[in-house]
């Protein structure tokens, strides 16, 4: 069984066709780089293989779950780790966790297996509000560690923070995918992408251009001694920076 | 719905309601709200003492064979008199006090009574509202005036006196503060709380977890009933004496607060910032308050008028408050009142509800 099957899923908002029949399979354990510029469909496709958006057209399914008719099972089974920071500030770390654990039925004694997992045992009783972004991205990856996903959604997971603590996540992500989670990753750090993706799909204008590994597709758009930054800008045209 | 289905959905409601009451204590716009609500039930309990003239008590006095205790009660500095027609006219105006004040008959015969050694019998009637001291306060002034008068010892046998659904004077003012509170509280929280979880994008967080829209809804629902019904008893701290129903009291308040929250889970909806909110809660109160004014002017307006205003749901919540403070609570004082305020909350309810199906399509 597929982690993630996707087939020819499509979104319209209005007059604008978003996600334009797009297909692709993510394995058990993998880690998929979902790249794209700025407007290309990527948070699209994520909102609607995490049940927040029907899609026009096409099916989907997450953890072996429709993701339209079966969004009940499949909530339980994914964790999302928004581009936002979008955590309680005015509870504590703890207390934020602890509303997550009530809201998926999970045991309390799990909130400190995680908080040790991202690193937060020791700040968990302060309130969120006077967090650093490295230590409120490493919370929001303990809530959507929180119930044990087979699927993770990471939405830019190191945007803005400094290197080190970019390092830390990432290392947390591949530790992750070893214990046979699934991570559906946007980035838009090329080198990070490169560095941990299993395989990469870029999106344009709501189609998939390349789905490939990184090595391949370096090999194939690239040419000798390319990055994936320079197939992502030949290939879509941009600048990821502009 | 399966038994463990039922059981996520209580889990899941329950889940957000605590952390929303938590959240709402920490956050001050809601504290701002609490305050200003409280504020204004204290302004309407104390404001009335704070504006009347230091003056003599009010006697009321209803004398029907023109006594020479009347002619020297006029001339008393001591007292503050008004007579009427009819001991129902007197009785009637004494639940119109908002401080203690006496009502007396005295006897047609009264000037014809022989003096003896024992004191004169008068009857007097006070409001139930008023705490028992002040009332015996009130008793032994008015006593020792009678006798300064009179040259002769007088007792005031008491009899106390309900106050009916439709009295006006403090009941009034104590109404209206209630129906301010369930009204901001209701309709100020539950979509201050709506619009910061839209902001800070927290609900799309509740939105990919186990909690549905209707999970969300209910628990914000739950979370401002639970704080309207707090406001109320805090409300209530300061006019205990006056509630004389408590079960309509609170059935009024917690339907009141259904209707108030209904509206407050529509603004929330719709809202997507906190300056739209401020600006569409106010206009939203106009309609709300103006009625309730306007429903207790029926010297200024047509009688079907004050009937139209009488049936707006704050205005009937007002009037299920007003009854909860009487002495008797006649079905048509308040069944009425409620079935309007259950089917206004329902059908607000539902559109609340089609709201978040729409926007989840």
């Amino acid at each position: 069984m597929k982690a993630i099957e996707v087939t020819d899923l499509t979104r319209d908002y209005k007059d604008v066709r978003a996600v334009d029949h797009i297909s692709f399979d993510v394995a058990p354990g993998e880690i998929f780089g979902f790249l794209g510029p700025n407007g290309a469909g990527k948070t699209t496709t994520m909102k609607m293989l995490t049940g927040q958006l029907r899609p026009s057209a096409g099916s989907a399914k997450v953890a072996g779950w429709d993701i339209i008719l079966d969004r009940d099972q499949l909530k339980p089974r994914i964790g999302v780790v928004f581009e936002h920071q979008n955590i309680y500030e005015r509870l504590s770390g703890y207390d934020n966790l602890l509303f997550s654990t009530r809201l998926y039925g999970v045991d309390k004694e799990r909130i400190h297996q995680v908080l040790d997992q991202v690193g937060l045992e020791d700040a968990s009783n302060k309130l969120v509000s006077k967090y650093s972004n490295g230590m409120k991205q490493r919370l929001l990856i303990a809530r959507a560690l929180l119930h044990k996903p087979e699927v993770i959604f990471l939405d830019e997971p190191t945007k803005g923070l400094d290197p080190g603590v970019a390092r830390a996540i990432r290392k947390i992500i591949t530790e992750l995918s070893r214990k046979g989670v699934t991570i559906f990753l946007t980035t838009h750090y090329m080198e990070e992408a490169d560095q941990l993706s299993n395989r990469v799909a870029i999106i344009d204008r709501g189609k998939i251009i390349a789905l490939s590994t990184p090595g391949q597709l370096k090999v194939q758009t690239g040419g000798e001694g390319s990055t994936l930054e320079d197939v992502f800008i030949k290939l879509t045209g941009k600048d990821l920076y502009r | 719905m399966t038994k463990s289905k039922l059981h996520d959905t209580l889990r899941i409601i329950l889940a957000i309601t605590l952390k929303d009451l938590i959240d709402a204590i920490k956050n001050k716009n809601i504290i701002t709200i609490i305050i200003t609500s409280l504020f204004v039930v204290v302004v309407y309990k104390y404001l009335p003492g704070f504006l009347s003239e230091e003056g003599p008590p009010k006697l009321l006095v209803y004398d029907p064979g023109d006594s020479a205790l009347l002619s020297d009660l006029f001339d008393s500095p001591a007292v503050d008199i008004y007579t009427y027609e009819s001991e129902e006219d007197m009785k009637y105006y004494l639940t119109n006090g908002e401080e203690p004040e006496l009502g007396l008959v005295i006897p047609k015969d009264f000037d014809q009574r022989p003096i003896t050694s024992q004191p004169l019998q008068l009857q007097g009637y006070v409001l139930n509202i008023f705490k028992e001291d002040e009332v015996s306060q009130l008793m032994r002034y008015m006593e020792d005036e009678f006798e300064y008068i009179l040259g002769h010892p007088v007792e005031i046998s008491i009899e106390k006196i309900q106050i009916q659904p439709e009295t006006y004077g403090i009941t009034v003012m104590t109404s209206l503060g209630f129906a301010f509170v369930t009204i901001m509280t209701g309709m100020l929280i539950i979509p201050h709380m709506m619009i910061e979880e839209k902001q800070s994008k927290t609900i799309e967080a509740l939105m990919v977890s186990p909690a549905g829209s209707s999970h969300i809804i209910l628990a914000k629902a739950f979370t401002g009933l639970i704080y309207t019904m707090v406001m109320l008893i805090m409300a209530v701290f300061f006019n205990w004496i006056l509630i004389q129903h408590q079960w309509l009291f609170l059935i009024g308040g917690f339907i009141g607060g259904l209707f108030a929250i209904s509206i407050g889970i529509l603004l929330g909806i719709l809202m997507d910032t906190r300056q739209q909110l401020i600006l569409w809660a106010w206009v939203g109160l106009i309609p709300l308050f103006i009625p309730m004014m306007l429903s207790l002017m029926d010297d200024l307006f047509p009688e079907r008028i004050v009937k139209i205003f009488q049936w707006f749901p704050s205005t009937a919540m007002f009037r299920v408050f007003r009854t909860s403070m009487a002495g008797s609570t006649p079905l048509q004082f308040w069944a009425p009142q409620l079935a309007v305020l259950i089917t206004s909350s329902v059908v607000l309810l539902l559109i609340d509800a089609w709201l978040v199906y729409r926007s989840t399509r």
